[in-house]
């Protein structure tokens, strides 16, 4: 009986991962990174923020990625990779891009963009700036726990927030994640309360 | 002649009710043998749901809000059982937010008196029991009324003693109040010396939060592609299913989608875990790490106990 039950399940399981196959092809979800402009027009909200998170990091496409958010006039750009190959390579990132479109103004440091300004801001991250940020956070409130200049109950949500390394950048609206688990690895645990994942 | 049709009437409803039996049963029948035909891969340990979609259902069948939320229950009642015969060991459900607070207070006060009726149902009733699921809230219990409370805790209480699986219900619960929670626990460890400065890890990280066991699957319905609030930092590692049913009419054949999905990206999701692992491996000598180990052991412990 339980043979029969194991062919049987294998049978569904191709079948299943058949018809997956279909309805991404059926519904167009399986789109290209030149066809982000349209996908964000399609949205309610123009995000000004989206953040990217790569399984793994090819310099060719990570520019294409930001070139066309940029095309799609969104401001800050995140890129997420695990290990942290982005900031790597992002040297490399950043010369094929000024020769792509030398006239667009990147701040690549992080710094917000001020009012009136056209100009954009790309960052690199990985596992230290998402969970390890709050690592670094708890360890430094331990810190001052220790030398008596904080004590555990005044640790609250706003204090935390202050202390992020992403302070004076806005949430990203909008997360595309490129693998299929949808699992965020560990990227900016407090930062996503209401991001959309796609 | 009048006792004629009385006499039609009764034998219809006898037959009436002897084919739903025959039907339920078939029913059943029928996911068994599906259930265990999926039990031939993989089964998530964990599920978490965000139960979201109860007001739009009520609207779209034009029914009161209340009702949307009653039929919310039964629903999670259902998925409850059907994990727990799938294999399951841990399913958890986003209940209520610390934000939903905001809502009206007709809204507020009519889910809040749902809660305690339900709380009094499930100890009436014997699924706890048939199961062996415990009960546990997890959130910031103090914002809720007093009777609430009462009532969480009698359930909990009456619960405690079952041990082959787990329900936790996140009642006025946010991630973010738990990760500064597990920061405070951290720091308190910290002031009463149990812990040393180089114990705080991304693992102690996450076993100081109020929900420790990281979910194999995480599924929202709805259609909102968000997680609110919701584990944000356990589903970091964790395959995230958006559905755009709503909470009441989420079925069986939904939760043997979401499985077969599981079954699919397993090795995948796997794979990141491994990587994770391997990438969070410390610096410190064995000794070291060996000496932190025992200390964060002794310090979880007596808090799990308090």
């Amino acid at each position: 009986m339980y043979v029969l039950y194991w062919i049987v399940h294998r049978l569904i399981l191709v079948c299943f991962e058949i018809l997956c196959l279909l309805h991404d092809v059926v519904m167009q979800m399986s789109w290209g990174i030149e066809d982000l402009e349209k996908e964000i027009g399609k949205l309610k909200k123009h995000p000004k923020h989206i953040a990217f998170i790569l399984n793994r990091v090819s310099e060719l496409e990570v520019a294409d990625l930001i070139y066309w958010s940029m095309e799609a006039d969104v401001t800050y750009i995140s890129i997420y990779d695990v290990k942290g190959e982005g900031k790597a390579q992002s040297h490399l990132i950043k010369t094929i891009l000024k020769q792509k479109c030398p006239s667009k103004s990147i701040h690549w440091d992080a710094t917000p963009v001020k009012a009136g300004e056209h100009a954009y801001v790309v960052r690199f991250l990985s596992m230290q700036d998402g969970r390890g940020d709050l690592v670094r956070i708890a360890k430094q409130f331990c810190q001052e726990t220790e030398a008596k200049t904080l004590r555990p109950m005044e640790i609250t949500k706003n204090l935390v927030q202050l202390n992020l390394s992403t302070s004076g950048i806005p949430e990203p609206e909008l997360l595309v994640v490129s693998n299929p688990t949808l699992s965020l690895k560990g990227f900016l645990p407090w930062q996503i309360t209401t991001t959309e994942i796609w | 002649e009048k006792m004629k049709t009385q006499e039609d009437q009764r034998l219809l409803s006898i037959l009436l009710k002897y084919l739903t039996n025959v039907y339920m049963m078939l029913v059943n029948l029928i996911q068994r043998m599906i259930i265990g035909i999926l039990k031939c891969g993989p089964i998530p340990r964990h599920v978490a749901f965000i139960m979201d979609g109860n007001r739009r259902y009520a609207k779209e069948k034009h029914l009161k809000i209340d009702l949307g939320h009653r039929a919310g229950f039964s629903a999670m009642i259902e998925t409850l059982r059907i994990c727990m015969k799938a294999g399951c060991q841990e399913v958890s459900v986003f209940a209520f937010s610390a934000d939903n607070f905001r809502r009206s207070k007709e809204e507020v006060d009519a889910l809040m008196q749902l809660f305690v009726e339900k709380c009094r149902v499930l100890l009436d009733s014997d699924i706890l029991k048939k199961y062996g699921v415990r009960v546990k809230f997890i959130g910031d219990l103090s914002l809720l009324p007093e009777d609430v409370q009462h009532s969480a805790a009698m359930v909990v209480e009456g619960s405690k003693d079952f041990n082959t699986g787990t329900l936790n219900v996140c009642l006025a619960y946010t991630s973010r109040n738990e990760m500064v929670g597990s920061m405070r626990t951290m720091a308190e460890g910290i002031e009463s010396g149990e812990l040393k400065q180089e114990d705080i890890t991304e693992q102690l990280f996450e076993e100081c939060l109020q929900l420790r066991s990281t979910p194999d699957l995480l599924i929202r319905t709805s259609g909102e592609i968000r997680l609110s609030d919701f584990l944000m930092w356990q589903g970091g590692y964790t395959c995230l299913i958006f559905l755009s049913v709503f909470w009441p009419d989420f079925s069986f054949w939904h939760i043997c989608y979401c499985i077969l999905r599981y079954q699919t990206l397993y090795s995948q999701l796997s794979d990141e875990r491994n990587q994770h692992r391997s990438m969070t491996k410390s610096d410190a000598t064995q000794k070291e790490i060996e000496l932190s180990r025992q200390r964060t052991e002794k310090f979880l412990k007596t808090r799990q106990d308090a």
